[in-house]
């Protein structure tokens, strides 16, 4: 069942959770227990890109916590079945910290997949969302060359395109900046607001000093590892 | 505590125990067996598992669909023209020498069963097979396992694509139905070619039609079976061997290299095996 605190629907639910972060140094322990509602926006600021990409993984459900339960709207990932699983993953967006793109498929062909896999919307419907998405995050057009061909800046926009397409409930960005940092926020903070007003939560994971430090984005929590706990923390003014 | 008293207890074996030769030979045959038996369970136990899920009409998103005909893209009609050629080379030089044999033998009218003997139950579907692993076995194992390391497989599972669905199930059908048709056209181009070599340079007096009937009448149930049943069930297990040497790579390009030979020998056997087991079944 899915829980709602003031008429906001838990998104996701970290219930004492223990993960095994992968780190330079061979790894650690690390806890962390929150719950993220529907139109919440949560900056993370962790150490490393392996970390963000654990923490997407345990919140996606692919990897199971040591210890505690992560649950998405209210479906504990460890008990779903298979075709659910698949089903809830359909409902995130994300964008990867590394390994984002199918090699043998053009970028366009990458960006619809998850729409054209978990939706029946038409095809015409889904290139126009995003060619308007590519516009918006500054892409020349839709891109329809395979992924080696593009720059890293024009991947990393390629990659929101990617999250923000459709009607995601949650949106997990591997630090979304990287490389594009002030160029892409603008972008980025608008198709966050339009996500949230339909009902995403968002939790964007940053390594960046400046990010974290930023104070134009309309984060309503803000969250950083410390002292081998994920800890929500307040914002210094 | 003393040091003799932290030591653990190191119990000794039974005399008995360590004289029970027989026991031990026959542990030696079953893990042998197990061993043996073990890639083959697996292997069927996925061919199952493939054509299961394929008959889920829920399981074809469009993503797959449009896999499986990247996949007849690859194979069918990346094929057809080396099909064509191998075709027309066997047809000149098997039924070319077929002919050219009976007809010094005065044997015309066997023509048509040693030929089907020979090109339509055996060399057709084999030929084919071997195509098809050079082809699209060695792509499926450098692609995976290429999916595999740089972490392409997990991307696609964390936004909920399922990759045996997304990748093997449509990969396998797709190589099982193309390899079919072009076994069928590798048997139609080698048929008419050495027909129309041995009426040209042969000079034999039979007509299209009676080399038609010739040929048709040799050909039983068995045979449109088998004509059906070896590319089909080799097309599945090779696609299945290739697919999964490919995904079993977990480290480095070396690891993939070292796979890449391993998988051809796989799927040579395997296609050698279905053959010989079809043709004394049919």
């Amino acid at each position: 069942m899915i829980e709602t605190v003031e008429g906001r629907r838990t998104v996701l639910k970290v219930d004492r959770v223990t993960l095994f972060l992968d780190g330079e140094d061979g790894g650690d322990y690390t806890t962390a227990h929150f719950a993220l509602y529907s139109g919440q926006l949560a900056l993370v600021r962790l150490e490393n890109l392996r970390q963000a990409a654990s923490f997407a993984d345990l919140f996606s459900g692919l990897t199971p916590p040591f210890d505690g339960n992560v649950f998405f709207f209210g479906r504990d990932w460890q008990t779903a079945p298979a075709d659910t699983l698949n089903a809830m993953r359909g409902r995130i967006g994300r964008v990867f910290s590394s390994g984002s793109w199918l090699e043998g498929f053009s970028l366009i062909e990458n960006i619809l997949m998850p729409q054209l896999h978990h939706t029946r919307r038409p095809i015409p419907e889904l290139r126009q969302e995003a060619a308007q998405l590519a516009e918006q995050f500054s892409l020349p057009g839709l891109p329809l060359g395979q992924p080696e061909k593009y720059s890293r800046a024009d991947l990393q926009r390629s990659a929101c395109v990617r999250a923000f397409l459709g009607t995601p409930s949650l949106l997990l960005l591997e630090d979304p900046t990287f490389g594009v940092y002030p160029r892409i926020m603008t972008a980025l903070v608008t198709a966050i607001r339009r996500a949230r007003n339909k009902g995403a939560a968002v939790l964007w994971m940053t390594l960046s000093d400046e990010v974290w430090g930023d104070n134009s984005i309309p984060a309503d929590r803000l969250f950083s590892v410390s002292g081998r706990k994920l800890t929500e923390v307040k914002r210094q003014k | 505590m003393t040091a003799a008293a932290k030591t653990p207890v190191v119990k000794k074996m039974p005399q008995a125990r360590q004289r029970r030769p027989v026991r031990g030979v026959l542990a030696a045959i079953g893990e042998g067996a197990i061993g043996l038996l073990r890639p083959l369970i697996e292997l069927s136990s996925l061919a199952v598992a493939v054509l299961w899920q394929g008959c889920r009409p829920l399981n074809w998103r469009r993503t797959s669909v449009k896999e499986f005909m990247r996949q007849c893209d690859l194979v069918g009609i990346g094929s057809l023209s080396f099909i064509l050629l191998s075709g027309l080379l066997i047809g000149l030089a098997m039924v070319f020498q077929v002919l050219f044999w009976l007809k010094f033998l005065g044997q015309v009218s066997l023509a048509g069963k040693i030929i089907v003997l020979g090109l339509v139950r055996e060399i057709a579907p084999l030929l084919v097979a071997l195509i098809a692993i050079g082809r699209s076995g060695s792509v499926n194992m450098v692609e995976l396992g290429h999916m595999r390391t740089s972490g392409q497989l997990r991307m696609l599972e964390a936004q909920g694509i399922d990759p045996f669905l997304f990748l093997i199930v449509p990969r396998c059908l797709a190589t099982a139905l193309s390899m079919f048709c072009l076994t069928v056209v590798f048997t139609l181009v080698a048929l008419a070619t050495g027909y129309l070599v041995g009426r040209v340079v042969l000079s034999t007096d039979t007509t299209v039609i009676e080399f038609i009937n010739n040929v048709l009448g040799a050909m039983g149930v068995g045979e449109y079976a088998i004509i059906a049943l070896k590319p089909l069930i080799a097309g599945l297990l090779i696609t299945l061997i290739t697919c999964t040497t490919g995904l079993s790579v977990g480290g480095p390009a070396g690891q993939l290299a070292e796979a890449l030979p391993r998988g051809f020998v796989k799927s040579v056997l395997v296609v050698f095996l279905v053959s010989g087991t079809l043709t004394l079944l049919f």
